[in-house]
């Protein structure tokens, strides 16, 4: 059947490909409905995971009172009102200071027990990885129960110091994970050769280990700072009237009123949230690295 | 538009009684680049064809435009006479071997080698059946119910072969898949390959940038460079007379003599003067030479042969720099007077190092590529 | 310090792991340990525990039907959410893998991340707006007459699994993306040589090999589903039986920390049960397929 239209092909010669020109159209455009109906199910899905956000961030521009979307008018006033108020001011400042310090101790610890882990040789060191993981496994409600009455005895609720243990253990963890995984990668003939040039232990790690697992550092780091940046789940438990982080304001402020300078707040914070990643995303792949 | 049935008798094919596959004014390329430009390549029917070329030569795309991977640009490809350009991958029902092999690891060996036949639901007795004989074909009879991760680098590379072929494909295509194998294996798995083709009379393209294996392989040899095929030949053709300096360089090792001619059969390479042992070009053109280092002679001025020997063929004197033992012969350079440099490998052990030597060699063992650069300007 | 340890051969690197062992001995291991051990103490009339210790705490928790139908219920969610963020996240990952770096794969990522990057409230929060009586899921139900009046989604079960859903998908899609990423591209081609199409090759090729991507984020999205108690309250008030919010009421309302550790245990032990049936059944699964 299909030796006539060879034929003729062979004898037409080279003009034969102009026949093949609508079928091959046909079928970029087949092959293009295949890949649409793939990637529709993955655009719906995004849509469901940007439609909140996307949504909150358009109600705070509502120039009234009221929630209702989409906004009838659109202002800028309760951004205005949020950044001119004293309470959000201060929730704002100890937020920014809590990330700091959550970042300083996650990072320090967790890359040193993840190198520990991935590279070390040492009886127990399966052990030590799922301990180190571990708080990932517990429901946050049971941290947030453990650590009120641990502090409770102690004296930390509602300080600081409360504050930057409890967001330190919940965020430890993903350092853990992604520094884990930046060093499990790494190549080990990189570390001997720096030792075959002389240099000792901790020169090896300061000069030729560190720098490896940045990538894994730096992913760490923002995944800690986002931890710190938007823990209620503990927060709300162990912190009080002079401990109000941005984020347990905001869980305050939305179970009694529902006022657009609550979606304005939000807004900010999500902003200032992905402005961190995209911007780390330039220098490592934050993809790559989970 | 009917697949192409593997079993099906060939039809008339437009070039040639042989034609298996045609490739006609196939380009490709990403961006604006062409990878790959060839105006016209006829596979013929049971042959064992090489693409051998350097990495970045556009063999793999060349292999994966046959495979359907790759959409060309422009041209055509056509399967016994039936044109395949825009058949999707998996109804070109051609065969290929990857580098990495590329087995499943979730099923067994029988598993991978089964899977196309499931594809065509061959009845289950028959798929049974194929799948034995299929492994038995490359030795692996009893290793059915193994996983590809429990198998040696030589096993998984025969199992891919045993995939490929139990679905009878009306062509093989191999990519590099020798590659990943030790020294010794390799050599064994080439006579095997050969054999294996030569018994069932099938069609295998085989890409790769090693030219031993290419030579020691292939019915034909096309030898590509820089998206273009410099040559298409037969593997000892392409070895005594290559079409261009490339295919001379890359195919075996080669002294390319290149300079000007003097007349009376005299090039002058920068301040090297030597006899060439061919009439040569006139006095004043350009000339490109190539000559084998196996082709080479040496003799020292003591033991210089008094026979018509001295007188014809080429020749160049110069001095010992180099000698070393490589197994089944010597490898010396001789650095020539003026600055130029002669690879020779001889069974004859060479003379100690700094002595005064002769090279000389046949006017018949001379390749004269003159015309080659010529025609890449064109 | 390790540096100068005598034990260098075998030990090595272990000093380094000391730092976050110790902190987490600490700040996690001895916490837990304290309420285990609280959760074991009855209590007087106005919630005090008593020195004496007894298993009342935990007889309550599973039989008094405030407590045992809320488990039964977090168990329940939690199954339903893992497997909704596995299905919803499977085509993203499907995409986010066969995307090739660039400004689009950079979007994609940013939003499937994105719920990781803002806080729970914030989240919630938006479910909140778009579910609310005159938020926009319930404008377009009634200006499409699907609707006669606004039905109250805030405190429906649907909003807590939606949103739950929502907060917890990012945990399934990364290491979907990370497993379907890692699947050599020649085993997909491999297929199609062998004559399978893109569908076939889908379900035999690419989703078997899938598997532990799909193992690990179930592993992942269900402990955190099991506790989640922030977001169920916000959408659907704190009346709602889950484990998490019942044990959240106890410590902010009733002020019995004893049998709030006691369900909290009791969950902790449930979770703990899930995983480890789910994680085996997937090891179970995996041994099959490879061998």
């Amino acid at each position: 059947m299909a030796d006539a239209p060879a034929a003729e092909r062979a004898a037409t010669g080279r003009a034969a490909a102009a026949p093949s020109r609508p079928r091959r159209l046909g079928r970029r455009i087949l092959g293009g409905a295949g890949r649409v109906a793939a990637a529709l199910p993955a655009a719906l899905v995004l849509l469901f995971l940007a439609a909140p956000m996307a949504v909150l961030a358009i109600s705070s521009l509502n120039a009234t009172a009221s929630l209702a979307f989409p906004p009838s008018s659109l202002s800028l006033r309760w951004y205005a009102e949020v950044l001119g108020s004293q309470e959000w001011a201060v929730s704002l400042r100890l937020s920014g200071l809590l990330v700091l310090l959550v970042v300083a101790t996650t990072a320090a610890l967790g890359t040193l027990a993840a190198y520990a882990v991935a590279r070390g040789d040492f009886p127990g060191r399966r052990a030590v990885a799922g301990f180190a993981l571990s708080p990932l496994m517990v429901p946050e409600i049971i941290i947030a129960l453990s650590l009120l009455y641990y502090f409770q005895g102690l004296g930390l609720v509602n300080t600081i110091a409360g504050l930057w243990l409890a967001h330190s253990v919940v965020a430890l963890p993903f350092v853990v994970r992604t520094v884990m995984v930046s060093a499990q990668n790494l190549d080990p003939t990189l570390e001997r050769a720096a030792a075959s040039l002389g240099a000792g232990r901790l020169r090896v790690f300061w000069t030729v280990t560190l720098p490896l697992l940045r990538p894994g550092i730096l992913a760490g780091a923002v995944f800690a700072a986002v931890t710190s940046l938007g823990e209620v789940a503990v927060t709300a438990l162990v912190s009080g009237a002079n401990t109000t982080t941005v984020p347990v304001r905001i869980f305050s402020a939305v179970q009694f009123e529902l006022d657009p300078s609550v979606a304005a707040i939000s807004t900010l914070l999500m902003l200032a949230s992905v402005l961190v990643m995209v911007v780390v995303d330039r220098f490592t792949h934050l993809s790559e690295a989970l | 538009m009917t697949s192409p049935d593997p079993l099906r008798p060939a039809p008339a094919p437009a070039a040639g009684p042989a034609a298996h596959v045609v490739i006609e004014e196939l380009a490709a390329g990403y961006e604006g680049t062409r990878v790959l430009d060839v105006p016209e390549l006829t596979i013929r029917r049971g042959e064992f064809l090489s693409i051998l070329g350097p990495s970045g030569c556009g063999k793999t795309t060349l292999l994966n435009a046959l495979a359907g991977f790759v959409r060309p640009s422009r041209g055509r490809i056509s399967v016994d006479g039936a044109d395949v350009t825009d058949v999707p991958p998996h109804r070109r029902g051609l065969g290929l071997v990857f580098q990495n092999y590329a087995l499943f690891p979730h099923l067994t060996v029988a598993g991978n080698v089964a899977y196309g036949l499931k594809v065509r639901r061959v009845e289950r007795a028959e798929r049974r059946e194929r799948v034995a004989e299929a492994l038995r074909l490359v030795g692996l009879e009893g290793y059915a119910d193994r996983r590809p991760r429990q198998l040696s680098g030589g096993q998984q590379q025969r199992v891919a072969v045993a995939r490929a072929l139990a679905t009878r494909p009306a062509v093989l295509l191999l990519d590099e898949p020798l590659s990943n194998l030790d020294a010794k294996l390799r050599r064994e798995m080439r006579v095997e390959l050969r054999e294996l083709q030569q018994r069932l009379g099938i069609t295998m393209v085989f890409v790769t940038h090693d030219q031993e294996e290419a030579l020691s392989l292939s019915d034909r040899i096309a030898v590509l460079n820089g998206g273009r095929v410099e040559q298409l030949d037969t593997p000892e053709r392409v070895y005594r007379a290559p079409a261009s300096r490339f295919v001379a360089e890359f195919v075996g090792a080669a002294n390319i003599l290149d300079g000007v001619a003097d007349g009376g059969g005299v090039l002058r390479i920068g301040d090297t003067v030597l006899r060439t042992g061919l009439p040569g070009p006139e006095r004043g053109r350009p000339a490109v030479l190539a000559l084998r280092p196996e082709r080479v002679r040496l003799h020292t001025a003591a033991a210089e042969p008094a026979s018509a020997d001295a007188g014809s063929g080429g020749a160049a004197s110069g001095v010992l720099g180099y000698r070393a033992f490589v197994g089944d012969a010597w490898h010396s350079e001789v650095h020539l007077a003026g600055g130029a440099t002669l690879s020779a490998r001889t069974h004859a052990e060479p003379p100690p190092l700094g002595s005064e030597v002769t090279a000389r060699w046949s006017a018949e063992d001379v390749i004269d590529l003159t015309t080659a650069p010529a025609e890449e300007a064109r | 310090m390790t540096r100068t340890s005598p034990t260098r051969g075998r030990a090595a690197g272990a000093g380094y792991a000391l730092p976050a062992v110790l902190f987490l001995a600490a700040l996690f291991a001895v916490p837990l340990a304290r309420i285990l051990e609280l959760s074991l103490h009855p209590v007087d009339g106005t919630g005090n525990p008593l020195p004496e210790f007894s298993l009342v705490q935990y007889q309550r928790v599973l039989t008094e039907p405030f407590f045992a139908e809320s488990l039964r219920s977090s168990l329940l969610t939690a199954l339903l959410v893992t497997v909704l963020c596995l299905l919803l996240g499977y085509p993203v990952a499907y995409a986010l893998a066969r995307t090739r770096p660039g400004v689009l794969r950079t979007v994609m990522f940013v939003i499937v991340v994105s719920p990781l990057l803002t806080s729970v409230v914030v989240r919630s929060y938006g479910w909140v707006v778009l579910l609310s009586a005159n938020g926009a899921v319930n404008r377009f139900l009634v200006a499409t007459g699907l609707a006669d009046a606004p039905v109250p989604l805030l405190t429906s079960y649907l909003a807590i699994v939606v949103s739950v859903t929502h907060v917890l998908l990012p945990f399934a899609v990364i290491p979907l993306t990370t497993a379907l990423g890692g699947i050599d591209g020649n085993l997909r081609r491999a297929s199609q040589m062998l004559g399978a199409g893109p569908i076939r090759t889908f379900w035999r090729i690419t989703v078997p090999l899938s598997l532990p991507g799909v193992a690990t984020g179930a592993l992942v999205v269900l402990p955190l589903a099991m506790g989640i108690y922030i977001t169920p309250l916000l959408v659907g008030g704190a009346n709602r039986p889950l484990a998490g919010l019942r044990v959240y009421s106890q410590i902010t309302s009733v002020y019995d920390y004893p049998v709030a550790a006691a369900l909290s245990f009791t969950l902790l032990l449930l979770t703990l049960l899930c995983v480890t049936v789910l994680g085996s059944g997937f090891r179970f699964w995996e041994r099959r397929l490879y061998g």
